[in-house]
């Protein structure tokens, strides 16, 4: 009788690690080719890899570098897990006062830059209610007001989390994804249907940032005049 | 049920996705532990009638519960449930004091899942018949699996490890179907197996301590529903429409009422209320009364799914719930941090880890679980000043509400009603317990208020541009 629970018990553990090794392995894979598809996107792409298996895309658009990652998070209360998509352009500005917006602040957005600034500044008319907008300074606000018009364009889009501008460079966060529910309420799992993310996405995101980017281009060189 | 594809290695697979005809039943899946075990402390205050009151009036309490805190979570964008209506609604010494509820509901539930796992093991290996070398019987101690278990799923969260998907589906299916499996075994339809009537014969069989005892029931009564309305989430960063949030809460519980009822019939109907009131695994137990071994095994699998399932869930939830207080100052900001590489809360981890292993090492299961009980009892408490607050400071029409809960303020009086009484219930067995409970509570707010309020950035509070409330 003992021999046989043993037996039973033995191969009831065998074949759950084997299934979890298959599961992970599958996971692992889909989550490496979620670039596949964007990044045709830009110059000269260069895939690279995080520890959790989310890819990192590098590469030049317009000539400007830019980095895309996938960052997931598990750090919601009564809310899915999220994946994010969070774009970079690479752009030394170093004249700019920092300033970036979040949309839904819950407070836990440990990828987000708006925490980091300690002014808190007015939304223009028009903006979402449910935002937080801080800046380096007071003097941000003037940089604000003057990219009222393409900032309200990127926020039309629900799906967008986060955008900064700084004098390092430009980001975009965007939602890539929702966790699914039933894994999620089962073992608290963030498992993601995302295949991979769509070129027209990231060019999307990419286009903003250029818009963006030479609308302060505009602003300086009105300056200067 | 529909599908969808996910791409595995270049090869495109179909792959089953649950629609939302299944989420409820794997919502319920976390929160049936307390069909395993706790529940039965209950027949131990009042009786085996006692418990079956105390299940349907604690399903009322939830009632309460979810129609509340659908309205409130419908309206309050950034989500995060109690903890995030409590800073919105009420201000920061109310959200500190939610926040310490869920943190400790979560972490006594942990410590209670891994005691009943421990507790079974002991038990089962004494059933094997284990010898050492010396020929004489081995019983395992339960202490190191315990231990085991809370360090074994803290890794699986500061890791941030990705289990099994099948593995998760096999875990609420096994702990849903033995329930199933056993109430169909003791043949509910005939006097075979279940001998009502000879076990509740008499006054001692049905009430033996009177109304009282009812009341004193309703204690345990909460167990069978403790953490229902977390299962419910905000859908998603882009809200959805908020009529699924009561609905998938009310037919989450609609389940665990029968599943309740379900389990106390099969274990009224086995067991003497003297021996079921104090049992660590009553499911288990009535398996093992039946006499058949497969459904002696397919209990003690489920019994240790249901907790694993349910101590990991409490692992994350606490943490989160630790790791968003250090976010917003409420607490040392070194516990907001995440990890760098596995992106997970991993301070606020293996913070609360010493705190599950000592309760669940030192500490008698009923204890453990009326610390969980009055910690949820307390959020609860809040629920119904806080949604008065609510209509109050913003009546309807001010700003957009998702779900409007009916009968205003009925459902909040009725809950204020039952909370109250589960104090009583609670002060009659557990007194001390109680005001230890409260004076923690109180210790704690006075520190905040005295001492780490200078910390918290009260700009940031709140992130809702609602209109300014009435009166201010």
């Amino acid at each position: 009788m003992n021999s046989t629970v043993y037996l039973v018990a033995a191969l009831g553990c065998a074949t759950l690690v084997w299934l979890t090794v298959r599961d992970g392995t599958r996971i692992r894979s889909s989550r490496r080719a979620l670039f596949n598809h964007a990044q045709g996107v830009v110059e000269n792409p260069a895939i690279s890899f995080g520890a959790d298996g989310f890819p990192r895309l590098r590469g030049l658009y317009k000539c400007h570098e830019v980095i895309a990652d996938l960052i997931p998070d598990t750090l919601t209360i009564r809310r899915l897990p999220q994946l994010w998509l969070s774009v970079t352009f690479l752009e030394r500005m170093p004249d700019l006062t920092a300033f970036a917006l979040l949309v839904r602040h819950t407070g836990t957005e440990f990828y987000a830059l708006t925490h980091t600034f300690e002014e808190r500044l007015e939304p223009p008319v028009g903006f979402p209610s449910e935002i937080v907008i801080r800046g380096a300074s007071q003097a941000a606000q003037t940089v604000l007001n003057a990219l009222e018009k393409p900032l309200l364009a990127i926020l039309a889009d629900p799906r967008v989390k986060e955008i900064a501008v700084t004098p390092k460079g430009l980001r975009i966060v965007r939602q890539a994804a929702e966790g699914r529910r039933g894994e999620h309420l089962l073992l608290r799992q963030a498992i993601f249907d995302a295949t991979s993310v769509p070129a027209a996405e990231l060019a999307s995101v990419l286009t903003h940032l250029a818009v963006i980017h030479s609308e302060i281009q505009k602003q300086k060189i009105a300056q200067a005049a | 049920m529909t599908t969808a594809t996910e791409t595995t290695g270049g090869k495109i697979s179909l792959l089953r996705v649950l629609g939302p005809g299944h989420v409820w039943g794997l919502g319920v899946g976390i929160v049936l532990v307390g069909e395993y075990m706790g529940w039965n402390f209950s027949v131990g205050k009042g009786g085996m009638i006692a418990a079956l009151i105390a299940c349907w009036v604690a399903g009322l309490l939830y009632t309460c519960v979810a129609m509340i805190d659908s309205e409130v979570t419908s309206t309050v964008a950034a989500a995060g449930g109690q903890y995030a209506q409590a800073k919105h609604i009420v201000g920061p010494l109310m959200a500190f004091n939610v926040g310490l509820f869920l943190v400790f509901a979560y972490t006594m539930l942990e410590a209670a899942n891994a005691w009943t796992l421990g507790f079974l093991v002991q038990t089962v290996s004494g059933m094997m018949g284990v010898t050492g070398p010396d020929g004489a019987a081995v019983t395992l101690f339960d202490k190191p699996f315990i231990v085991l278990t809370i360090i074994f799923l803290a890794w699986l969260n500061y890791r941030g490890v990705h289990t099994s998907l099948t593995f998760n589906m096999v875990i609420t299916a096994i702990a849903f179907i033995a329930i199933i499996v056993l109430f169909l075994a003791v043949q509910p339809w005939s006097n075979d197996v279940l001998k009502h009537a000879e076990l509740m014969d008499g006054k001692d069989g049905l009430l033996p301590y009177g109304w009282l005892g009812v009341i004193a029931s309703l204690h345990f009564g909460l167990w069978y529903y403790l953490g229902i309305e977390g299962t419910t989430q905000a859908a998603e960063e882009v809200r959805s429409p908020a009529r699924s949030l009561p609905l998938g809460t009310m037919t989450g519980m609609i389940t665990l009422l029968l599943a309740a009822t379900m389990t106390w019939y099969i274990c009224a109907g086995l067991m003497p209320w003297e021996y079921l009131g104090t049992a660590a695994t009553p499911m288990f137990d009535a398996a093992r009364l039946t006499g058949s071994t497969p459904l002696m095994v397919l209990l003690f699998i489920g019994t240790v799914f249901a907790t694993l399932a349910s101590a990991n869930g409490c692992i994350n939830d606490a943490s989160r719930a630790w790791f968003s207080m250090g976010r917003d100052r409420y607490l040392p900001e070194w516990f907001g941090a995440v990890h760098p590489v596995y992106r997970t809360p991993y301070r606020a981890i293996v913070f609360l880890v010493p705190l599950a292993v000592i309760f669940a090492c030192y500490v008698p299961l009923d204890q453990i679980i009326t610390f969980s009980i009055l910690s949820g009892l307390l959020g609860y408490t809040f629920m119904a000043f806080n949604v008065i607050m609510f209509r109050n400071k913003w009546p309807l029409g001010s700003i957009s509400r998702g779900y409007v809960h009916p009968l205003h303020p009925l459902p909040a009086l009725v809950l204020l009603l039952l909370c109250a009484t589960t104090y009583f219930a609670v002060f009659l067995g557990y007194g001390a317990q109680l005001l230890a409970m409260m004076v923690f509570y109180i210790v704690a707010s006075l520190w905040f208020h005295f001492h780490r309020y200078k910390y918290v950035r009260r700009g940031d509070q709140f992130t809702m541009q609602w209109p300014r409330p009435l009166g201010h």
